[in-house]
This record gives C-alpha cells, structure tokens and sequence, in this order.
C-alpha cells in the first residue's frame, strides 16, 4: 500500500476514534464511578487490530493520545492515556492473532480494558510514590469488565458488519487500481 | 475538547520553543520548595500568568475536575480503605506509612506541574506546538523514524476534526434517541444501533480517503507546523520575569527571607 494512502486510513481511523469518544457524554454509562468511561474509542483499535498491522494500531494508538492531550490541554493525561493506550492495543493486537480460538472480540475487549485501567493505575501510583492507590484498582477492573464487555460488543457488531462489506480490503484494492 | 486557537495575549505570542523551557523549569520548582511561603509566591506567580493568558474558568474548571477524577479521588479512596482496614483489622499490612499531610503536599505539587502544562498549551498556537514537537522528537528522526510524516498524518487529524466534528455530533444527536434500547435491554443501550452508527461513519468517512491521500501527497510538513528560535524584546523580559521569581523562591528557601 502507498505511504499516503496508509496514512490516510490511519487519518480517518483517528479522527473517528476523537469524534467517537467525544460522543460518550450521549451515551448512559451503566456504572457511575469516578473514572471510569465507556471507552468508545477503544472500538477503532479494535477495528484497526482486526484489519492492520501492529505498526499501524500502535500508530494510531500514539496520535490519538497526542491530539487528545493537545485538545484537553493535558500534558499529564499524556502520560495516562499513552500507558494505558498502548499497553491495552499491544495486549489486545497479540491475543487477536494468536489466540482468537479461544477468545471473542468481546473477550479481547475486556482484556484490554483491563490491561487499559491497569497501566493507567500503574502510573498514577508511580506519579504518587505510593501504592495506596492501587485499592482503587478492584473497583476499575471490576468496570474494566462491564465497559470492555459493551465496547466488544459494538466493535464485534462493526467488525462483522465491515468485513460483510469488504471494506479495508475495497480500500486496497482502490489503491492497487490507482497505482501505476 | 478546544480546537480554537488562542486568545492573542502576551504569553501566546511568546515564543513556543522559550516557552516550553520555561515552563518545563516551572513546573519541576514546585518539587523543590518547601517553605509555605514559596508555594504562596508561586501561586501568585501562577495566578498572574492565568490572567495574562486569559485563561477562561471552563478551561480552569476541566482542568481541575479532571485532575480530581484520575489522580485525587483513587488517592482519597486508597487512603480511605488503608484506613478502615488498618483500624478494624488492625493488621500491620495495612498501614500507610506515608502522612495524609505530606501526600497532600505531594497532591498540590503534582498539580501546580499539571496546571503549568494546561497554561502552557492553552496559550500556544497549535501549528507552533507541533513545530516544538518536531524539533523536540530529533533524535528520533535521526533514528530513521518518519517524524515528518507522522506529526502530517496529526495535523491532518486535527483539520479533519475542525471540518467534522460539530456535523458528525449533530448526525449522532439525531440518532440519540435510536441508540437508546428499549428497557428490557441491558443497560438500556442499543448495542447493534451503536455498532452501525459507528460502521456508517466510518464508511461516510472514507469516502474523503482520496481526497485525503491526495493532500498527504501535496501538502509540506512546513505548510502545517513550523517552528524558529525567536529570542525578542517579550522572549527576554519574560525570561528575565522568571529569574526574579526564581532568585525571590531561592532566597526564600535559603531562609533569607520570611
């Protein structure tokens, strides 16, 4: 695939997870804790997981965090989401391709909202120097589970409704006929 | 989210690049002040620059809540359950060693950091931030990372989200009420309607690819973001604003003074 049509997809990818995330003040959260957020966006990596390569998730991954923390003016959320963000698509990317016999998006989903909330607590307790805050982590993967599970299954629906449509495979074969 | 950018004031129009060593300076000084009376100077400090960057209270507000929300409250809620537990079980395991006094001092410190990077990047154009960005990510170009590229695909991300977001908002407002489930329905939510919701934006939104790739292909990295060393008259006074600060804290916590 050529560069700038790679890098188009990817630019598509992200504006959607944003304008997808940005979306979740619409939606009724099923748990009202403290920090914990549907995680709408976490559909795309999933749809990018199933259809690209790991450089590409991981790449949209990075930009998404970067464009957020330059939007919300959060430097500090940089270092949460970017932690969180990788280790969860990183998680998710080798469970899809090596053991998706035994796990549905769902599953991966929830792994990955774990890993997610995990990393960011991770952090959070390095950034405090002490681990007082990880009593806080029984609550988050507890959501971790409910979230993950309602994110798979939106992606679960979206990824079998794209592949119906051959989708990301339209979008390289347009490309093939365009090169010369 | 705020895709605006600034207000034309004193601090936006410092330069990006001076800026950032700055505020970088500024917001590891907290760590090293002790004395109640340099976190009142800084404070004020802060205050100052809030006004001059015309900071408006929404932003303030954001920033405070979620500050609150990821770092405070798991924080209060640990200190509460080390608490608890230590008191009706009286089990050693539980002790937090550390004072609620010393981390709350810990909590204010973390926030005067947090919220020199909210002014920093409220008051800097976002076209300069990504130039400072580029400079700042070298070594990794000299490793052979596309950089380049990689900060065009982000520009490219943030002029789709100027042209689209406040459609693409207004298009899921509309189908609010379709994506709420029936009752009956786990947790009230219209999974399948949200799903292709979803599908149908990707789907809308691909039909720019090309046009996209084909302003990948035309568009410079310099047309997007750019950034030069600008050292003028505002760049030195600002510099020489935040020595004085810097030797009025020194002399404070050498004990010279209050």
């Amino acid at each position: 695939m050529n560069k700038n049509r790679r890098y188009a997809i990817i630019t598509i990818l992200v504006s959607n997870a944003i304008l997808i995330s940005l979306l979740e003040s619409l939606i009724p959260i099923p748990i009202p804790v403290p920090g914990v957020k549907l995680g709408l966006a976490n559909i795309i990596t999933l749809i990018a997981i199933a259809f690209l390569s790991l450089k590409d998730v991981l790449l949209i991954v990075i930009i998404r965090c970067v464009v957020v923390a330059l939007l919300t003016r959060g430097v500090m959320m940089l270092a949460f989401s970017l932690s969180g963000g990788l280790l969860s698509a990183l998680g998710m990317f080798l469970i899809y391709r090596s053991m998706s016999k035994y796990f549905s998006i769902k599953g991966i989903s929830v792994i990955g909202a774990i890993l997610h909330n995990t990393a960011q607590l991770t952090i959070a307790s390095l950034i405090l120097g002490g681990l007082v805050v990880l009593y806080y982590l029984p609550v988050l993967l507890l959501s971790a589970v409910v979230t993950g599970f309602i994110t798979g299954s939106i992606s679960e629906v979206a990824i079998s409704e794209l592949r119906k449509k051959d989708f990301f495979k339209e979008q390289v074969k347009a490309e093939d006929i365009d090169e010369p | 989210m705020n895709l605006k950018a600034p207000e034309q004031n004193l601090l936006a129009k410092l330069d990006a690049g001076v800026k950032l060593i700055l505020a970088i300076v500024l917001s590891i000084i907290p760590f090293f002040c002790q004395k109640p009376s340099s976190f009142f100077v800084l404070v004020l400090f802060l205050g100052f620059l809030t006004i001059l960057a015309r900071v408006n209270l929404r932003t303030l507000r954001n920033s405070l809540l979620s500050y609150g929300i990821i770092v405070i409250f798991p924080y209060l809620f640990g200190f509460l359950v080390s608490w608890l537990s230590t008191r009706y079980s009286a089990n050693a395991l539980f002790v937090y060693e550390q004072g609620f006094s010393a981390m709350a001092l810990r909590l204010f410190k973390l926030f005067l950091f947090w919220y020199v990077g909210t002014l920093y990047l409220h008051s800097t154009p976002l076209n300069s931030l990504v130039g400072v960005l580029d400079k700042c990510l070298y070594p990794l170009k000299k490793l052979g990372l596309p950089i380049a590229d990689y900060l065009k695909v982000l520009m490219c991300v943030l002029e789709t989200l100027k042209k689209s977001g406040s459609e693409v908002r207004k298009k899921f407002q509309e189908k609010k009420a379709s994506l709420s489930g029936d009752h009956k329905s786990l947790f009230m939510l219209n999974i399948k309607g949200i799903a292709q919701t979803i599908v149908s934006f990707l789907v809308d939104s691909f039909q720019n690819l090309d046009q996209i790739q084909e302003d990948l292909s035309k568009i410079e990295a310099e047309d997007l973001y750019s950034y030069k060393l600008k050292v003028s008259k505002p760049e030195i006074m600002a510099i020489g604003c935040f020595l004085a600060i810097n030797l009025g804290l020194y002399v404070i916590e050498a004990g010279h003074w209050l």
